[in-house]
């Protein structure tokens, strides 16, 4: 014990001998570290999704998949009623199907009743869910018609207690009795959403309702999990259901609808369900990594710096018997030592910051010792690791120096290469972020804008379809610019029609529009003209204004050729003729993400129709909008419209379009800024310790002649060297990186070329800035003092 | 009396670019157990090369290096740190005491890396020795320069070495605390301890049992006293 002793006293003592340059390896690791902490945290949320279940692997949610022509298919969590009988008995491949019915029940116990989200369960839902139970026979619980199964924080939230089994509540007016308690779901980390689940043999429940239904009554209303037999394949059991519900759905509905099943684990990833998520998952551990990559180059960078000046130590250490192991062994330890106080500061830092990464990123990541004791575990051992690969690199340069140069003062050879070779490093990736960084925001902006192709500044939409009343008051208000209708579609894009055209069938969007929707959102026809539809629409539509999109899918050469031809656009009982005429092509202006193709649309001059949900867009003159919005709520009321006006401005639409672009964005700007305050931190540590390491050089050059500013130059430039270099390193692999990501957007900006420069000038300012300073401070040091330092 | 050191044709050069410089040029001596020997030249002579080579903090490029009996010149690093540990023990000029530790730590340190029972007994009884004793919790920066090279032949003395090298010992002292220092080397000679001694002086050259004068890296006289 008495080495490790030695070794505990010297490193202490180091550290507080060398306060200020430890201070600056630990703190940086820490950021580092609690950046990693935090996105480890965050990733292992949706990657140990379902986890309590027992053979996660192997059980499946069905979910509905609605798609139609080019939209994107809507995902829905529910299923049809039957599906899971009808998946049970003519799939070989499912060991068991069972289904959940969510509900709102009031729940009744002595004098207080409330509301609960509750699940109707089938009674063998626990044998395909086995969640870990804590009282009662969970297998029999909901066999019995009253059986009731509760988590533990709902028993003891409804009767005080766990272990409260055989106590009976009312449920939606019937008496049913506690069977079960099984364990609390962890919050975020289940997609179950209630943790009260009766049994749905009772004849008040759900599912006995539902049974009820005759057998032409479709609806999508229940969870259906179903667990695979070991071995059996995915994707036969996908193939095999679609047949095997064919005969539930209504026929207008089978081109449009199927049941697929995703994996219970894989859930908080489904692109269909948590869109962006595994997008976002993938890039905040990628940089998360990378800034500790930072901050790890530059506590091994002032771990060899720190270790320069030990020289003596490490030759007395030899001359008294040291082996190299001896020498080894003891930095390792040193640097596992110090990676541990950084791992403590970084879990001070990760509990605080918590609560904010969660909000920000909409998870629900938790640091709960006493929930999940082996977390702690294996963020020590994993801080440990990282010890030893950070300490590595030193020990053995330390350890491998013969003890007469180690006795000698001499500067530590290979140290200052590796040393250029992790600063490179560092600004290589500080570089690659600053890009990163601004090519995102780049093309969130064009996104929200240019891409647009429309102005959409104050201008507010109202769910209505077309009030006349409301609409004609509204464009007398004064701080009202212009009011039109058109279907909700025009924002939504979720009316579409396949038209046979030449031989082939082309899918448009379908929008009914007055003429002058295009002028409120400022769109200029790019062929033909509006003037010639009349003011307030056409009923029987004979005429068709058509996007840059419908152009180019339906043939024509230009924009101009297709005007005066006729498509046969409408499906429409209103017109016997079902031909329409275009009469002008506008630009591709979309209410749509641009991560997908702008669709062909056909725009209706007619006022919205009595199948379509309608829009008003009102666009506001922007002088004093909070009293022009409450005009409009006046208005609404005062023109006889029922219930509170559903209002939202179009850029809060575009918003919520663009949010996972905009974290993104935000992301990359946290990770950036962090990146830059490691790089800088580890920058002025270093040139604390270049400092003191060259005061009798610098003392030589002054004593021959050099001036200051000659001294600074110098200093400057070779610390300036490996950010320059970093560039070199930096530009190809961020211009590839960034291309990739750019080409999924169907609309995006053009890489430009000057972002590259201008992020090496950034590093660069970031190096001079953090550096500049002490070396002056150092440069203009009195040679006389300079040469007395030894 | 059997030799403890046996050194012959012994030659070490540096290379440093184009210019090599021969430190060591066949050099050949003997040195008894419990011989007090002292090492005279002027600076570049090869004297410091010479004791890192007999100390084995250095390699000899050529020659033999008896200790003992047994070859030692071409020994691997690991084994040359185990005869150190077994063997020797080290007084430099310039102290070489580790700022961060204590009087009594530094003195520790030549016990950490042998198996020595009751250190702690040790290190009280050798600062006792070298009477220093009261300084046991001082820092280095805290003390003399006369103090500071008590502890540091205190730490060559702790592990009780065959041989005690040490590298002009007195060359940053003034006359009285370098009179107290060669007191406390003859002291150990006296006790049955090698020691070779490197130094510009003179008067504490005389101390020692024999004098070899080198010059330019070879032998080029000896005395016996």
């Amino acid at each position: 014990m008495r080495l490790p002793r030695h070794w505990l006293v010297a490193w202490r003592r180091n550290l507080a001998a060398n306060r200020l340059l430890s201070a600056i390896a630990i703190a940086g690791l820490a950021i580092g570290l609690a950046g990693a902490i935090l996105m480890t945290l965050v990733a292992r949320v949706p990657l140990t999704y379902n986890h309590q279940i027992p053979d996660h692997e192997r059980t499946y949610l069905a979910v509905s998949v609605m798609s139609g022509g080019d939209t994107a298919p809507d995902y829905q969590e529910a299923s049809p009623g039957r599906a899971a009988a009808l998946i049970e008995a003519m799939i070989a491949g499912v060991e068991a199907a069972a289904r959940l019915m969510e509900d709102e029940a009031e729940l009744r116990l002595g004098g207080t009743a409330h509301m609960e989200t509750i699940y109707w369960a089938d009674p063998d839902a626990f044998d395909l869910l086995r969640l870990p139970v804590l009282h009662g026979d969970l297998d029999a619980a909901l066999r019995r018609s009253d059986g009731l199964v509760m988590t533990e924080g709902n028993a003891r939230r409804h009767f005080g207690r766990a272990d409260a089994l055989g106590e009976t509540v009312d449920v939606a007016g019937h008496p049913m009795v506690l069977r079960a308690v099984i364990a609390d779901l962890p919050p975020g980390g289940t997609d179950l959403s209630a943790g009260i689940f009766a049994s749905g043999t009772a004849a008040h429940s759900g599912l006995a309702q539902l049974e009820a239904d005759g057998p032409d009554q479709f609806s999508i209303s229940v969870r259906t999990y179903l667990r695979l037999r070991p071995g059996a394949s995915e994707q036969e059991a996908r193939d095999a259901i679609q047949p095997a519900i064919a005969g539930l759905l209504p026929p207008p509905l089978r081109p449009a609808y199927r049941l697929e099943p995703v994996r219970i684990d894989r859930f908080a990833l489904h692109e269909g369900f948590h869109p962006g998520a595994r997008e976002r998952l993938v890039i905040g551990s990628l940089v998360a990594a990378l800034v500790l990559l930072i901050a790890t180059a530059n506590f091994v960078n002032l771990s060899v710096a720190l270790a320069g000046r030990r020289r003596r130590e490490i030759g007395v250490r030899k001359a008294n018997g040291a082996g190299r192991g001896h020498i080894a062994a003891q930095f390792l330890a040193e640097a596992v030592l110090t990676i541990l106080v950084a791992t403590v500061l970084a879990l001070a830092m990760s509990e605080w910051l918590l609560p904010a990464v969660n909000g920000f990123l909409e998870t629900q990541a938790r640091l709960d010792y006493s929930a999940d004791p082996g977390l702690l575990l294996k963020l020590v051992a994993g801080a440990v690791l990282l010890g030893i690969a950070a300490g590595a690199y030193p020990a053995f340069l330390l350890s491998s120096l013969p003890p007469t140069a180690t006795l000698r003062d001499a500067p530590l050879p290979g140290g200052s290469l590796v040393r250029s070779v992790l600063v490179t490093a560092q600004f290589a990736i500080l570089i690659g972020l600053i890009i990163a960084t601004a090519v995102v925001h780049q093309q969130r902006q064009y996104a929200m804008r240019e891409a647009l192709r429309m102005d959409i500044d104050q201008v507010l939409t109202v769910a209505a379809r077309c009030p006349a009343a409301f609409v004609a008051e509204t464009a007398k208000l004064p701080g009202v610019r212009a009011v039109s209708c058109s279907g909700k579609s025009l924002l939504t894009g979720e009316m579409f029609a396949f038209i046979d055209w030449n031989g082939g069938r082309v899918t448009t969007q379908m929008v009914s529009a007055l003429p002058s929707i295009f002028a409120l959102y400022g769109v200029r026809p790019v062929a033909g003209t509006l003037a010639t539809l009349p003011k307030d629409g056409e009923e029987a539509v004979s005429r068709v204004v058509i996007n840059e999109a419908a152009a180019r899918a339906f043939g024509f050469a230009s924009p101009a050729a297709a005007i005066g031809e006729t498509l046969p656009a409408l499906a429409d009982a209103s017109t016997d003729d079902s031909r329409t005429q275009v009469v002008a092509v506008v630009p591709d202006f979309t209410f749509q993400s641009i991560e997908k193709p702008i669709e062909p649309i056909l725009y209706l001059p007619r006022p919205p129709g009595t199948l379509e949900e309608g829009l008003v867009s009102i666009r506001l003159a922007g002088g004093d909008v909070p009293e022009t919005l409450a005009h409009l709520d006046r208005l609404w009321r005062a023109t006889g419209n029922e219930g509170p006006m559903e209002r939202a401005f179009v850029s809060e639409h575009v918003e919520r379009l663009y949010r996972n672009l905009e974290r993104n964005a935000q992301l990359f700007a946290i990770f950036s800024s962090l990146a830059i305050f490691l790089a800088g931190l580890g920058l002025v540590g270093l040139s604390l310790s270049a400092a003191q390491r060259r005061t009798k050089e610098i003392g030589i050059r002054k004593a021959l002649g050099a001036s200051t500013g000659r001294i600074l130059m110098l200093l400057l430039w070779q610390l300036s060297r490996p950010v320059l270099l970093a560039n070199v390193i930096a530009w190809p692999v961020a211009w590839w990186l960034m291309r990739h990501w750019l080409n999924g957007f169907a609309e995006r900006i053009p890489l430009q070329p000057w972002l590259f420069p201008a992020a090496g000038l950034i590093a660069l300012a970031v190096a001079l800035l953090s550096v500049g300073m002490l070396a002056y401070l150092v440069a203009r040091q009195r040679p006389v003092h300079a040469l007395r330092y030894e | 009396m059997d030799p403890l050191l046996q050194i012959s044709d012994l030659s070490r050069a540096y290379r440093s670019g184009e210019v090599e410089t021969q430190a060591l040029d066949s050099v050949s001596f003997e040195v008894a157990a419990g011989e007090f020997v002292a090492i005279m030249g002027p600076s570049g002579c090869g004297k410091s090369t010479l004791l890192n080579i007999l100390g084995f903090l250095d390699s000899p490029d050529s020659g033999i290096y008896r200790l003992r009996g047994e070859d030692v010149a071409t020994l691997s690093e690991a084994r040359l740190a185990r005869l150190r540990r077994a063997h020797v023990g080290f007084v430099f000029q310039d102290f070489n005491l580790i700022d961060e530790l204590d009087v009594a730590e530094n003195v520790e340190v030549a016990l950490l890396y042998r198996d020595t029972r009751a250190r702690r007994r040790r290190i009280e009884s050798v600062l006792d020795q070298v009477g220093i004793a009261h300084r046991a919790r001082h820092r280095p920066q805290q003390l003399s320069g006369g103090q500071r090279q008590r502890v540091a032949i205190a730490r060559a003395l702790a592990p009780e070495p065959d041989l005690i090298l040490a590298d002009e010992p007195t060359g940053n002292l003034d006359t009285a605390n370098g009179a107290a220092v060669m007191d406390l080397l003859k002291s150990a000679a006296a006790a049955g301890t090698t020691v070779i001694m490197v130094t510009h002086s003179s008067l504490h050259a005389a101390a020692a049992d024999r004098t070899i004068r080198m010059l330019d890296g070879r032998i080029v006289a000896e005395t016996r006293l």
